[in-house]
């Protein structure tokens, strides 16, 4: 699963899709820290076609949104629902990120 | 639950290997649970990702996978050839707090695997030395 990316007004859209296993973490992580060393600071992620996620992915979307905190950004879930959505309230993340 | 089924016994070296099984993991959890699988494959996927990552420190250590389900329980062990770490230790630190243990960290990066595989299972219990997690959950 690789992100699809689209910067719209300097806001960067992420669309993800399938699976995000601890791999596709990974490369998450490092295509939105390239979108930060860029300059960007504001993210709006789309999870509507993702059907799992863990851990993994969860700590790299904390990581970035720590760092687009920093720099007076943030970020913003979206379509979050079903399985993946119910991790986030068990986790306690819907307490920490925007979801709309 | 579903009756008894043929259950999974691998091994496996990293996780481009465990990548090729996590399918057919998927579909045996998707059987045996339909309709509360996804937290259970989270928790092994968590089990799995320790073991490779922290138990075998990413090396080329052997991590053994047993999935079995009989009438009433699903069954699963996961062991890695590492060092080990206190886990039973660390799990009654956890379940003596009072804080919810997802607030405590909830601005942490990670330390989210062993409380998810806690609240996935009935009983999580590890070996002595720490290489070795059991978990189990029952037919209600």
């Amino acid at each position: 699963m690789v992100p699809e990316i689209q910067i719209l007004n300097g806001v960067v859209h992420v669309k993800l899709t399938g699976s995000i296993y601890v791999e596709t973490a990974s490369i998450m992580r490092e295509k939105l820290l390239h979108q930060l060393d860029k300059g960007c600071k504001d993210f709006v992620i789309d999870f509507e076609h993702v059907d799992y996620i863990d851990s993994s992915g969860l700590g790299v979307l904390i990581s970035i949104q720590k760092r687009s905190l920093q720099s007076g950004g943030d970020i913003v879930i979206k379509n979050l629902k079903g399985n993946v959505k119910e991790l986030f309230e068990l986790t306690r993340l819907v307490k920490v990120f925007k979801i709309v | 639950m579903t009756g008894i089924m043929e259950p999974i016994n691998v091994q496996f070296t990293g996780l481009k290997e465990f990548a090729t099984i996590r399918s057919k993991v998927r579909q045996f959890l998707q059987t045996a649970l339909p309709n509360n699988y996804f937290l259970v494959e989270v928790a092994l996927n968590e089990a799995v990702n320790n073991a490779i990552i922290h138990g075998n420190k990413q090396e080329e250590g052997i991590v053994k996978l047993t999935v079995r389900k009989t009438k009433r329980k699903l069954i699963i062990r996961v062991k890695n050839e590492g060092e080990g770490f206190n886990a039973n230790h660390l799990l009654e630190q956890e379940k003596d707090s009072v804080e919810n243990c997802f607030d405590r960290r909830l601005y942490d990066e990670s330390g989210r695997g062993l409380p998810i595989m806690d609240a996935a299972f009935d009983c999580m219990v590890y070996n002595l030395k720490g290489t070795e997690v059991m978990f189990m959950k029952e037919q209600p």
